[in-house]
C-alpha cells in the first residue's frame, strides 16, 4: 500500500481490466459459435460498432442523463447533509424527523414519479426530485452516524478550551463524521446512477433511460446494449470520482490506515 | 503576584460515583493546594483517582462534596485550566500546526494570528519542521510534545497533566523531564502533575502529594528541596534524594500491602 507508484496502480487496474475482457471475450465466442440471434444477444463487437456509429446521438443524450445525476445528486446530498446536522445538533430536530426521514424511504418511487411528473411538466425538475429523494437518505443516515463517532474526550478537551457549541461541531464532530459521510456519498451516487434513468422512463424528451426506452420499443437490442453500457460507463466513473474528491479533501484518511495496517 | 500566594486549592474533596445501586468512593477528603508557579506531583498507584482530580481541577467534573478554588475563587474552573489528558487526543485531521493552534482558535483568535504564535514555539518543543506533518505520522514523543504545545500555547495560571510520559520509553523520558522543566520555568505558572513513576515525581517537583489506593486519599505532602536545574545523575547520588525516594515507596508499598491483606 506504501509505494503507491505506477507499479501498485497497474496492480490495481489489472484484475478488473482482465475480469472484464474475459467475460466480453466469452460473450463474443458464445454469440458467434452458437449463431445467437442479434435481437436476442447482440455480440459486443455489434454493440460497439453501433455505439460508434450514433456517437453524436450519444453523447446529447449522457450530456441530459449526466446533468440529472448530478444536479439530482448535489441537492440530495445538501439536504441529507445539513438534515443530519440539524438532527445532532437539535434533539427536538432528531425527535420531530427521524420517523418522517425512514417513512420518506418507504414511499415507492414509480408511486410519485408519475405525480410530480403531473406537477412539474416535461422540465428537468420531476427527474431531478426522484434522484435527490434517493440520494438524501443515505447522506443523512451516515452524517447523523458519523457525528456520533467523535470521541467523548476530545468534546472534554476543547470544553477545556472555552470552546462553544458551535465550535464542537465545525471542530471536532464534523470532520471526525466526513468518512462516514463520503461513505453516504458513495452509496448516493451508485443510487443516483438508476434513480437518474428510472425518472426518464417516467418522462423525458432525453436522456439515456429515455434512448433505452425507445431502442426497447424498436428491438434494437444493440442500441439498448450499447446504452446500459453507456450508462454503467458514466456510474463507475462518478463513483470514482467520490473516492478521487474524498482522497484530495481528506488526504489525512489515507496516512492513518497505513498507520494503522500492520 | 505574591509568589506564596495559593493558585488552586482543594478542600475537603470527596467523591462518589453513583454508576451502581450502592456506588463506589473514588475520593475522600481530599486537601491540596498549589502556590503560584509551583511544581507539584500527585503521585499514586494506578486507580486511585488521580485523573478524577484532574478533571475536578479543570472543571470537567464536579466534586460531591468539598471545594475547588482557583486563584481564590471558587466559580466554575471550565475554561480557566489548561489540561491535558492521558491520551495526546491530536486530531488526525489537523496538522501539527493546526492542531496546536487549536485552543487560541477556540478563543477566538484568527487562524492566521494561531498560526504565527505556534511556529514562534515549534523549535523549544522540538517539532520543528513538523509543522505541516499529521499526527499519524510522528513518533510517541514528538504527538506527546504537540499534545503539550496545544496545551501551553494558551496562557493559564495553572496546568494539569495526566501522565503525558506513561507511554513513552525510559531513555526519551528523561529528555522529556529536562524539557518540561525548561518550560515550565519559562512559563512561571502552576503545574499539576500525575503520574505513578517516583523518579519523574522527584525529578520535576518542588512538591509531592502521595495518594493511597481507591477510594484516593491525601497519605503524605513531602518537599522535595532540591536546586535547580537538576540533574538525573548527581539525584541518583544524592542521600537525601534516596531517602525521600526509600520513604514515598515505602508509603506507596504500606498502602498497597494493607489493601491486599483487608
Amino acid at each position: 500500500m506504501k509505494n503507491s507508484s505506477s507499479g501498485s496502480s497497474l496492480k490495481a487496474i489489472l484484475p478488473p481490466t482482465a475480469t472484464g475482457l474475459g467475460i466480453v471475450a466469452l460473450w463474443e465466442g458464445y454469440t458467434r459459435g452458437f449463431d445467437i440471434d442479434p435481437l436476442l444477444l447482440p455480440s459486443p463487437t455489434a454493440v460497439l460498432s453501433f455505439l460508434f456509429a450514433n456517437l453524436q446521438l450519444f453523447l446529447k443524450h449522457s450530456i441530459s442523463t449526466l446533468s440529472v445525476i448530478s444536479g439530482g445528486f448535489a441537492m440530495g446530498a445538501l439536504c441529507g447533509l445539513s438534515l443530519g446536522v440539524a438532527m445532532h445538533a437539535s434533539s427536538l430536530v432528531r425527535r420531530a424527523s427521524y420517523p418522517w426521514l425512514v417513512a420518506s424511504q418507504m414511499v415507492p418511487i414509480p408511486a410519485i414519479a408519475p405525480i410530480l411528473l403531473l406537477w412539474l411538466g416535461f422540465t428537468i425538475w420531476p427527474k431531478l426530485i426522484v434522484v435527490a429523494l434517493i440520494c438524501f437518505f443515505p447522506v443523512a443516515v451516515n452524517t447523523v452516524d458519523g457525528l456520533r463517532q467523535i470521541d467523548r474526550e476530545c468534546i472534554d478537551l476543547l470544553k477545556t478550551f472555552k470552546a462553544s457549541k458551535r465550535q464542537l461541531l465545525l471542530f471536532a464532530a464534523l470532520p471526525a463524521a466526513l468518512p462516514a459521510v463520503f461513505s453516504g456519498f458513495r452509496v448516493a451516487m451508485a443510487l443516483a446512477v438508476i434513480a437518474a434513468v428510472f425518472g426518464e422512463w417516467v418522462g423525458a424528451r432525453s436522456g439515456l433511460g429515455q434512448l433505452m426506452l425507445a431502442y426497447n420499443n424498436q428491438t434494437r437490442t444493440d442500441g439498448l446494449f450499447a446504452a446500459v453500457g453507456v450508462l454503467a460507463t458514466l456510474g463507475i466513473g462518478l463513483f470514482f470520482l467520490v473516492g478521487w474528491l474524498e482522497r484530495k479533501l481528506l488526504p489525512w484518511r489515507r496516512l492513518t490506515e497505513n498507520s494503522e495496517s500492520p | 503576584m505574591n509568589e506564596l500566594a495559593t493558585c488552586f486549592e482543594l478542600a475537603g474533596v470527596s467523591h462518589r460515583y453513583e454508576s451502581d445501586r450502592q456506588g463506589t468512593d473514588a475520593l475522600l477528603d481530599v486537601n491540596l493546594d498549589l502556590k503560584h508557579g509551583e511544581f507539584v506531583s500527585l503521585l499514586g498507584p494506578s486507580g486511585c483517582g488521580k485523573s478524577t482530580l484532574l478533571k475536578f481541577a479543570c472543571g470537567l467534573l464536579s466534586p460531591s462534596s468539598g471545594k475547588v478554588s482557583l486563584l481564590g475563587e471558587t466559580a466554575q474552573t471550565l475554561g480557566q485550566v489548561g489540561y491535558m489528558p492521558q491520551q495526546d487526543l491530536l486530531f488526525q485531521w489537523r496538522t501539527v500546526l493546526d492542531n496546536a493552534i487549536i485552543g487560541l482558535q477556540t478563543e477566538g483568535v484568527s487562524k492566521k494570528e494561531a498560526r504565527s504564535a505556534a511556529l514562534r514555539q515549534f523549535k523549544a518543543f522540538g517539532l520543528e519542521g513538523f509543522e505541516n506533518h499529521y499526527p499519524s505520522q510522528l513518533s510517541g514523543d514528538m504527538r506527546q510534545r504537540a499534545a503539550l504545545l496545544r496545551t501551553f500555547l494558551v496562557d493559564r495560571p495553572l496546568y494539569v497533566l495526566d501522565e503525558p510520559f506513561g507511554k513513552l520509553d525510559s531513555l526519551t523520558r528523561l529528555s522529556m523531564h529536562r524539557w518540561l522543566t525548561d518550560i515550565w520555568r519559562d512559563r512561571k505558572a502552576a503545574i499539576l502533575f500525575v503520574t505513578h513513576d517516583v523518579d519523574e515525581a522527584l525529578f520535576l517537583s518542588d512538591r509531592i502529594y502521595v495518594m493511597s489506593s481507591r477510594p484516593g486519599r491525601i497519605l503524605e505532602s513531602a518537599s522535595v528541596d532540591l536546586p535547580r536545574p537538576r540533574n538525573h545523575i548527581s539525584m541518583t547520588q544524592n542521600p537525601n534524594v534516596s531517602n525521600l525516594k526509600a520513604k514515598l515507596l515505602g508509603l506507596l508499598e504500606t498502602n498497597l500491602n494493607e489493601e491486599s491483606d483487608g
